[in-house]
């Protein structure tokens, strides 16, 4: 691990290499949960900060992720202090955003196979989960319960029988990319930038080496441009050895082993708990209730593929089906309706079994490369994001010699300054109950603004995307504050598309929406519904089973219908 | 087996799409006695309104019309749900034909449905390459046709089906001559009356053209098919049946169905329309006990299916086939193999519609391969 600089460590220079001052403090590469923590964190310190996404916020690793914000109990018999800080740190982020937690209680069944390996097993898990409640207060959990067979067996009426007993455990579950979103938005309402679809390509560096800046291309306009600035930090997760190879460092400077993870979702929700089991290879696998559906996950190897392209093959998706139809037989005629994966950005170490690979974060300061003010933030959790993230903004602080304390874990973010009850939502906006639940989960409190649109608009109450649900009213509302510019985007904020219909639906109208407010062609409105499309067919091919291939031949039916694509033998005049 | 006969042959019919209910017009035509039998709602009863494919020839022509299609000889224009203009040979006469109206204004009635964004539909129909280059022009013009609160949200199918009362037809009417009274033509959303002509009748009422733009799936324009349908068959003396079709064994001495209530039925010739994926016609199945892994027929028969080149015999993966590799367009291209009249490899058992390997997936043609499939049934029962 690189030494920090400590406080009052040498300041960057003022100027940039032409005499100007810079743009900017800080330049963020990356819009994902650490990108997006530290420019709230530097924000929330009046320090001037302009963050870059390549692709969209939560476009990697933190809107794939099992959405967990976890209490690290992985971690308690070889590091407690992980525990700790994990549990005392899930706790912050509840509070600041207590809208977007919600309570996942776990059950770890024991079968019982060889008698006295299952009583001896259970009695283990009982042990490890007292010491786990100890934790628990930190971030609201109940402690443990351990379970009989026959209690398991009526609170889990799915799973197979045989069970000998088991232990339940409390987590918390969240909406990763609504994470990522709040911290952008509360941000930007404090004098942060953030540029998505814009994407770094190079960092720019001095004589002397250091770092004060960035070129950047937006990948919608082709605009290209700089950004100077007197501190870089790099962001970018699994891409980050790619990152820093835009500043000519070598890749190792920024090194990760890249474990891709991939998740099945299915329709509704099938448990009561999430279940715990081990697969063929004995790596544990989860099938959790999680919103308003399913997911079955995870897988972890290594990836060396495209990071923008990260896709779910057949042979992860049939690995997880068959490590949970054992315990768990009715997810063979579930109907799973998507997938989705990432890239762990997991600190480099060889040799190590993927699973076995520590989750921890670190600092990397690449003086030691010969460029000083470029900064690398590697691995972390979503769990963690906000103490990396305080960490990492302390030591920004540290350089520009600021002394005004993190308040990351006081400040509400957007939504969670307040509650709103769903049914005032109902009451005051004739919404049904579903559609106010789910958009109060999204929003919080702010969730009265979207209320707003619809009071102004009532036009807008329509219900866009019936699976979520979502209204024209909330597309509006993400398009005009959350930097949304396609449908792909309005997805990753509203869960728009995503339900069983694969948004046959609420694509096209979605486009439209979309294309209006941000004065572009409805054609333009229709490319961006096709791409959406596309893409989540894409995620869908290595799942098509028997329950969902019917939705799927309808669903090609209806686009060549409808938007006219491939048009049939009649011809088309919209292509002559 | 009827041979020296007085009797005439006996036809089943197995699905009651467009190809089904061609097949059985056509055998009863050419003299057979014809069963249909149809298990639940397929892609012609899910279908938008709109009929592509083959030129056809004069009896299909009849049918098509029958059925409530309108089948023009060059491409005419129609508006889509989802805001594209489209060029189309055959439409449910309810779909407003645009041809007329090029270079005028056209009224897009905003009626505040959920599912109707009027306002975003007339403009993405204005910037049409069609539109502009006949310069017609789209209008979103607010009209007050909901009578009730709840109108706003039931689904395009139960509004229709308000409109099949005359009043409401009326009412309609004069919400459109208040809205606007020198709109020169109306568009409207799918659900225009389900059992009535409602467009005709509200054009007739306005004299001035007014219709609808294509349906949902489960909209009215399905719901119309199934109407229309039942009534032809009814007219051609066909015994129309609902029941689920388990398995069908033919020889060349004449076929036998197995129904899923437990009965049986013998015919000289079965014609098989069971649709594709999406009707349910072919399935995927994932049961590594019973054998089946992968496509299969909705009923036993011993026909094998056809997937691009290759033969779908016993499987190579117990997960079945690869979308990843094929494309989830396998869906639409799989199927069983028959030639242009409809014959399968096996004895007095023929097939049309999509549930065919390799054909478009259209009503017209649907439509003209049930026609040939019922004839060559016919005439294979009558001894050939
Ligand atoms: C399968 C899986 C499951 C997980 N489950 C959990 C869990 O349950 N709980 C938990 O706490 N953690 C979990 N994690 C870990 C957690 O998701 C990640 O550690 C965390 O999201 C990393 O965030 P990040 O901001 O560093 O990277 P990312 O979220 O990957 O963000 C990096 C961003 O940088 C952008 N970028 C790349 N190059 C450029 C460039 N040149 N210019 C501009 N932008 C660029 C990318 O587009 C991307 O959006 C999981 C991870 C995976 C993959
Ligand atoms: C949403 C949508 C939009 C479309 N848009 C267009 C378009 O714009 N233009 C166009 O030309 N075409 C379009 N089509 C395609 C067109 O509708 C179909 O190609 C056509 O309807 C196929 O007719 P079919 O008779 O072959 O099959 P289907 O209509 O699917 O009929 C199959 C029948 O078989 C029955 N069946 C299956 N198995 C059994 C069994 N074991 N026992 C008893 N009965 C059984 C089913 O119940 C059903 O009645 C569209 C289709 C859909 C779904």
């Amino acid at each position: 691990m690189q030494a920090l600089p400590a406080p009052g460590a040498r300041p960057p220079p003022e100027l940039d290499p032409n005499g100007r001052l810079p743009d900017v403090d800080v330049v963020i590469i990356g819009g994902g949960v650490n990108g997006t923590g530290v420019l709230r964190d530097l924000s929330l310190r009046g320090i001037k900060a302009a963050l870059f996404e390549r692709n969209d916020i939560a476009f990697g690793a933190s809107g794939n992720s099992s959405g967990m914000i976890h209490g690290g109990p992985r971690y308690l018999t070889a590091d407690p202090d992980v525990t700790y800080s994990s549990c005392l740190d899930s706790g912050h982020i509840q509070r600041i955003a207590p809208h977007l937690l919600f309570r996942i209680p776990f059950l770890m069944p024991v079968f019982r196979g060889n008698g006295v390996a299952a009583r001896v097993a259970l009695t283990a898990y009982d042990a490890f989960f007292s010491l786990y409640d100890r934790y628990q207060p930190l971030k609201r959990g109940k402690p443990h319960v351990r379970l009989t067979g026959d209690e398991i067996a009526t609170l889990e009426p799915g799973l197979v029988g045989g069970v000998h007993g088991g232990v339940t455990f409390d987590e918390w579950g969240i909406d990763g990319a609504r994470l990522c979103i709040a911290n952008v938005s509360d941000a930007r309402e404090r004098g942060g930038q953030a540029r998505t679809h814009t994407t770094v390509t190079q960092i720019l560096r001095r004589d002397d080496g250091s770092a004060y800046g960035i070129s950047y291309r937006d990948r919608l306009t082709g605009e290209v441009g700089r950004m100077t600035s007197r501190l870089v930090v790099n962001a970018t997760g699994a891409w980050a050895p790619i990152t820093t190879g835009l500043g000519g460092l070598l890749p190792d400077a920024a090194r990760i082993r890249p474990g891709k993870g991939v998740h099945v979702f299915l329709d509704r929700r099938l448990t009561n708990y999430a279940i715990i089991t081990s697969a063929v290879d004995g790596r544990q696998v989860f099938l959790m209730p999680w919103q308003n559906m399913s997911v079955l996950g995870t897988t972890d190897d290594d990836y060396y593929g495209d990071l923008d392209e990260v896709v779910a093959s057949e042979d992860e998706v049939r690995y997880l089906f068959q490590a949970v139809e054992g315990v768990f037989p009715g997810i063979r005629s579930a109907r799973a309706i998507g997938t989705w994966g990432g890239v762990r950005p997991t600190l480099w170490g060889f040799g190590v079994n993927e699973d076995a690979l520590s989750r921890e974060h670190q600092v990397v300061d690449h003086a030691a490369h010969g460029a000083d003010g470029l900064y690398s933030m590697i691995g972390g959790k979503l769990a963690s994001y906000r103490l990396f993230s305080e960490e990492m903004s302390d030591v920004v602080a540290a350089r520009l010699d600021v002394r005004v304390a993190c308040r990351t874990h006081v400040s509400p973010l957007p939504g969670g300054e307040q509650s709103v009850d769903p049914m005032r939502l109902v009451l005051d906006g004739g919404m049904e109950a579903v559609t106010a639940a789910r958009l109060e989960y999204r929003h919080g409190g702010r969730s009265l603004r979207v209320l707003e649109r619809m009071q102004r608009a009532p036009s807008e109450a329509a219900v866009v995307c019936t699976c979520e649900p979502v209204t024209e009213a909330e597309i509006r509302y993400v398009v005009d504050t959350e930097l949304a510019v396609n449908v792909d985007d309005v997805s990753r904020r509203t869960r728009l598309g995503l339900g069983a219909c694969g948004g046959m639906r609420c694509a096209a109208r979605c486009g439209r929406i979309v294309a209006d407010m941000t004065g572009r062609s409805p054609d333009d409105g229709r490319r961006m519904a096709l791409q959406f499309l596309e893409g989540s067919a894409r995620r869908r091919s290595a799942i098509t089973g028997p329950e969902q291939a019917r939705q799927e031949a309808l669903g090609l039916a209806v686009i060549r219908a409808e938007l006219g694509v491939a048009a049939s033998s009649a011809g088309d005049f919209e292509n002559d | 087996m009827t041979e020296g006969r007085a009797q005439p042959a006996s036809v089943v019919v197995v699905g009651g799409g467009f190809a089904g209910v061609a097949a059985a017009w056509a055998a009863v035509r050419a003299g057979a006695h014809v069963t249909l039998l149809h298990a639940s709602a397929g892609a012609s009863a899910w279908y938008n309104g709109v009929a592509d494919g083959p030129p056809l020839d004069a009896e299909a022509l009849e049918l098509a019309m029958r059925l409530g299609i309108a089948v023009s000889a060059r491409p005419r224009p129609i508006a889509t749900r989802e805001g594209v203009i489209r060029s189309v040979i055959g439409r449910d006469r309810a779909l407003l034909d645009l041809e007329p109206l090029a270079g005028l204004s056209v009224a897009v009635a905003d009626v505040g449905r959920d599912d109707w964004d009027a306002a975003l539909l007339a403009r993405s129909y204005t910037e049409s390459a069609w539109a502009r280059r006949t310069r017609t022009e789209f209008v979103a013009v607010r009209v007050d046709a909901l009578e009730e609160g709840f109108e706003r949200r039931i689904s395009a199918y139960d509004f229709g089906v308000e409109l099949d009362v005359e009043t409401r037809v009326h009412a309609l009417a004069n919400a459109l001559r208040r809205a606007d009274g020198a709109a020169k033509a109306w568009l409207l959303g799918p659900w225009l009356g389900v059992a009535s002509d409602a467009a005709p009748q509200l054009a007739a009422l306005l004299s001035r053209p007014v219709g609808e733009v294509s349906s949902a799936p489960g909209g009215v324009a399905g719901a119309r098919f199934e109407l229309r349908r039942d009534e032809v068959l009814r007219e051609l003396g066909v015994v129309l049946r609902r029941a689920h079709v388990t398995s069908v064994e033919s020889s060349a001495a004449g076929a036998r169905l197995q129904l899923g209530d437990g009965s049986g039925l013998a015919a000289d010739a079965v014609v098989l329309a069971l649709g594709g994926v999406a009707a349910g016609g072919i399935l995927l199945e994932r049961e590594p006990a019973s054998g089946r892994l992968g496509f299969a027929l909705s009923l036993s028969a011993d026909v094998p299916l056809k997937l691009d080149a290759e033969w779908l015999d016993a499987g190579s993966s117990v997960w079945g086939p690869s979308f990843v590799r094929k494309g989830l367009g396998a869906l639409e291209r799989v199927g069983v193999s028959a030639d242009v009249r409809g014959r399968l490899s096996a004895a007095r058992l023929f097939a049309a519609g999509d549930c065919v390997a390799g054909r478009p997936r259209t009503v017209l043609e649907a439509l003209s391969a049930g026609l040939s499939a019922g004839r060559a049934a016919a005439g294979s029962a009558a001894g050939g």
